[in-house]
């Protein structure tokens, strides 16, 4: 093993009630491999679970499931989320915020959240369905726990 | 004082929103809610948070956070609800916030 080779988890979950905790418990096996720390693996987790509703609530996928793969790059954590539903566009998003009376828009924060708690965030979608590509920066020498895997 | 357990989803979110409305049958107009043993949220969750904050502040009541952890603290902060209520780090630098206003809880 030269340690170069991506690792991979991959899981699939049904789009039902709670089933997004699933992807972030997997999280936080795969946070622990990678030494992340507790708030960055906090925030992967809760861009997981809003990847995962998202899905859940727009997708329209006909198998009702999402498969969620977590790569392990040498300075990189790479989680794709991977719907075969409908698509959308990710300049317009299907879920629009609505003004409460407070001014802060009850919903449609699931991306905003995804890209202030991630490195990265990218979506490739099309009819055919969503892949949502978040990325975390490695920030220490894990090298052998990653090895390991 | 509400102490929360468990996820904030919807269902988690409701049964917050449920027993600040009966509070608030009962004259409650000032809210300590601890998050200690809530550490996963989601934005639906939150979204009905800011449904009880909203109602809380119509009533000219006061609300805040408690036990929030930096992620969760960090997503109030993005969706906004931190303009509105208050975050302490404990219950009891909370309840002497409150009770320095003359706030019962």
């Amino acid at each position: 093993m030269t340690g170069h080779e991506p690792r991979e988890v991959t899981l699939r979950i049904p789009m039902l009630p709670d089933m997004e905790l699933a992807a972030s418990q997997v999280a936080s096996s795969v946070a622990v491999l990678v030494r992340l720390t507790v708030d960055e693996a906090d925030e992967v987790r809760l861009a997981i679970i809003e990847a995962c509703l998202n899905a859940f609530e727009h997708s329209q996928s006909p198998d009702r499931s999402v498969t969620i793969r977590y790569v392990i790059l040498p300075d990189e954590l790479k989680i794709i989320i991977e719907d075969e539903g409908k698509g959308f566009s990710p300049e317009h998003p299907p879920e629009r915020p609505q003004t409460s009376q407070l001014e802060i828009h009850p919903r449609g924060w699931g991306l905003k959240l995804m890209r202030e708690l991630m490195d990265e965030v990218r979506i490739e979608s099309s009819a055919a369905g969503t892949k949502v590509i978040l990325s975390k920066r490695l920030q220490r020498d894990g090298g052998e726990e990653r090895e390991a895997l | 004082m509400v102490v929360s357990q468990g996820y904030i989803n919807n269902l988690g979110g409701e049964k917050i929103g449920e027993t600040c409305s009966a509070l608030i049958e009962e004259g409650c107009r000032a809210f300590i809610l601890n998050l200690a043993g809530s550490p996963v949220v989601n934005s639906i969750g939150i979204s009905i948070l800011i449904e009880i904050i909203e109602k809380v502040l119509e009533l000219r009541g006061r609300i805040a956070f408690c036990h929030l952890t930096p992620t969760v603290g960090k997503t109030f902060k993005i969706m906004g609800l931190l303009q509105y209520a208050e975050c302490f780090a404990s219950e009891e630098e909370a309840v002497g916030a409150f009770a320095a206003a003359g706030q019962p809880q």
